[in-house]
């Protein structure tokens, strides 16, 4: 679904933030870009989604060169999951989710009756059927993630783009966002996040980008997420602890001490 | 917000201009009374001659102008507040009301003929735009934030300049009508005028009605509304072409009105909320109406006329700022 190779970009003439970046994320699959702060990630998932124009390399969606893909080409098949946050205007949450599909509503149209209807029926779904009606602005931190997830979700992508859309959650909410980020990839979706918690990688993600400052690492999660190299790219000696419970594993990095 | 149906809302307010409308006509100093405003419009009976006199002279084409002016100030601030996701921005961001008001003045300082203060004053407002526009330009993309600025920028050094004019400007004749144009008036509008204004600014309200989906969309973030798929940059190029036609043209027929760009849409707010499908065709009448409202209490408060902006913060601040303390504000509710 996304290939990216050889990707190096850097703002202005500065040097390249990141350089030489490859990676490929199937249908189906969730891929975890986790790196310390300032490293790349959202310029990396910006890149991704062309809002900055990469300095090396290129990007692949389903076979075709991103490049040179039309805007509308481009974005019917990815989605974009921003951090939730207050809005200016706060519009009903069924509002916000008919946004997703914009793209289909011409110059001079409003959205139609099925596009509410789907909408509706989406954040039933969600469990969020109650406050359909409500102001974006009178939602909890959670419930605005679960909207603008459904917003992507309403147009049917294939690829799914999160940045960080866990970070300022509690952790119940936490965990509805990546039950739902697992529900979403086993219904064969491409999903990349950028997260900040090495253990939502290990608990949702199959193939994890980790990024550093002398390079990066890219593979199956359970083989990036390491001791060794937590300490590497983190710069912080911790120690990994497993726990089985109704047949599946669960995962937990203690932190110890700053290197 | 309201969960009343919206075509009922538009109806009442429909329903409401043109009650003002009727009001408008009767009052005056010359005072008509309903019945016969209503009798010679619709049965072309005239009780005495005064009545078509005052009517097509006065009355009917500056009602005329002030729903076409007032219509297109309240729906180019709406416009703006959504494409610069900020509930505080005004008609004049874009520095297009200062840069057509200094075209006004250097009309009405060099020419005697008010058609070339009209002329200069259009030239001078897309003038404005188009520096502002290309001073924002970076490497071909425009954040709203440099489209903030460089409106700033240019607002300034036009205001500056208009400071400059009145300063040379002959006290005993010029100075005084550059002073009564910059705030704003209705007095000399006559039907020609109105068949002016109305191609323009009708054009440019009808533009941004199509726009009125894309308003919500464009007023998220930047990456976020690329990422639904619509064509930012077209979108907000369309957005400053449609509100520069609105104010250069109010600066050149009717001298600068500030205030409606600011206090209506928000009024408009607090009815139907933010939602621009709903929130742009309301603001159209509800604009419309406190036009109407200002410009009859413009030439009928006292014997002399009193300019617009002073009536419209006068009136409108009391108003919006009792609305927001009831409110708390309705734009992020």
């Amino acid at each position: 679904m996304l290939k990216v190779t050889n990707a190096g970009f850097g703002y202005g003439n500065r040097p390249l933030l990141f350089s030489n970046v490859s990676f490929e994320v199937k249908a189906g699959e969730t891929l975890a870009i986790l790196g310390p702060n300032g490293i790349g990630k959202t310029t990396l998932l910006r890149c991704i989604m062309r809002f900055l124009a990469l300095k090396e390399g290129e990007i692949e969606i389903d076979g075709a060169e991103a490049k040179h893909m039309d805007q509308k080409r481009f974005w019917r098949d990815i989605s974009y999951v921003p951090q939730a946050k207050q809005l200016v205007f706060g519009y009903p949450a069924v509002d916000m989710v008919v946004m997703g599909l914009s793209q289909n509503i011409s110059i001079g149209r409003t959205p139609k009756r099925e596009d509410y209807d789907r909408a509706y029926a989406l954040l039933e779904e969600f469990g969020l059927g109650s406050i359909a009606n409500q102001s974006c602005n009178t939602l909890s931190g959670g419930q605005l993630q679960m909207v603008l997830i459904a917003r992507a979700l309403i147009k049917g992508p294939g690829l799914l783009i999160m940045d960080e859309p866990e970070s300022n959650l509690d952790m119940k909410n936490q965990l509805i966002v990546l039950n739902t980020i697992e529900r979403l990839a086993a219904s064969h979706l491409a999903i990349v996040i950028n997260t900040h918690y090495p253990e939502h990688a290990l608990r949702c993600a199959h193939k994890t980008l980790l990024m550093g400052k002398e390079g990066y690492l890219f593979g199956d999660t359970r083989d990036v997420i390491t001791e060794t190299h937590i300490r590497d790219y983190f710069e912080i000696d911790s120690q990994m602890m497993q726990i089985e419970k109704n047949g599946r594993r669960y995962d937990s990095i203690i932190p110890i001490d700053v290197r | 917000m309201k969960q009343k149906k919206f075509p009922v809302i538009m109806a009442l307010a429909t329903l409401i201009l043109l009650l003002l409308v009727l009001a408008a006509l009767c009052i005056g100093r010359y005072s008509i009374s309903a019945a016969e405003v209503l009798r010679y419009l619709f049965l072309g009976i005239e009780e005495n001659s005064m009545i078509k006199t005052v009517m097509w002279s006065v009355r009917i084409p500056r009602i005329l102008m002030a729903l076409i002016v007032g219509a297109g100030l309240s729906v180019s601030g709406v416009s703006l507040q959504a494409m610069f996701g900020n509930p505080l921005v005004n008609a004049h961001i874009l520095g297009v009301s200062y840069s057509a008001g200094f075209g006004a003045a250097l009309g009405i300082l060099l020419f005697s003929h008010f058609a070339y203060v009209e002329v200069l004053a259009l030239l001078f407002g897309f003038a404005g735009m188009a520096l502002t526009y290309f001073l924002s330009q970076k490497k071909g993309n425009t954040g709203t934030l440099m489209l903030v600025l460089s409106g700033v920028v240019v607002g300034a050094v036009f205001e500056a300049l208009t400071s400059f004019i009145k300063y040379v400007a002959d006290p005993e004749e010029k100075l005084p009508a550059i002073t009564y144009w910059l705030m704003g008036s209705l007095s000399g509008s006559s039907m020609t005028d109105v068949f002016r204004a109305l191609p323009m600014i009708g054009v440019a309200i009808f533009v941004l009605w199509l726009l009125r989906w894309r308003l919500n969309v464009i007023s998220l973030s930047e990456d976020e509304a690329a990422s639904l798929g619509i064509n930012l940059k077209w979108t907000r190029i369309l957005i400053i072409l449609a509100t520069t036609v609105i104010a250069a043209s109010t600066v050149a027929l009717c001298g600068v009105i500030s205030f409606v760009g600011l206090a209506v849409p928000h009024l408009t707010r607090m009815v139907v909320g933010n939602d621009h499908k709903k929130l742009l065709p309301l603001s159209i009448l509800t604009g419309a109406g406190y036009m109407v409202i200002i410009d009859t209490a413009a030439r009928s408060i006292t014997a002399a006329e009193i300019p617009l902006s002073i009536l419209t913060a006068l009136i409108g601040a009391p108003v919006f700022a009792m609305m927001l303390r009831r409110t708390g504000g309705a734009w992020n509710a």
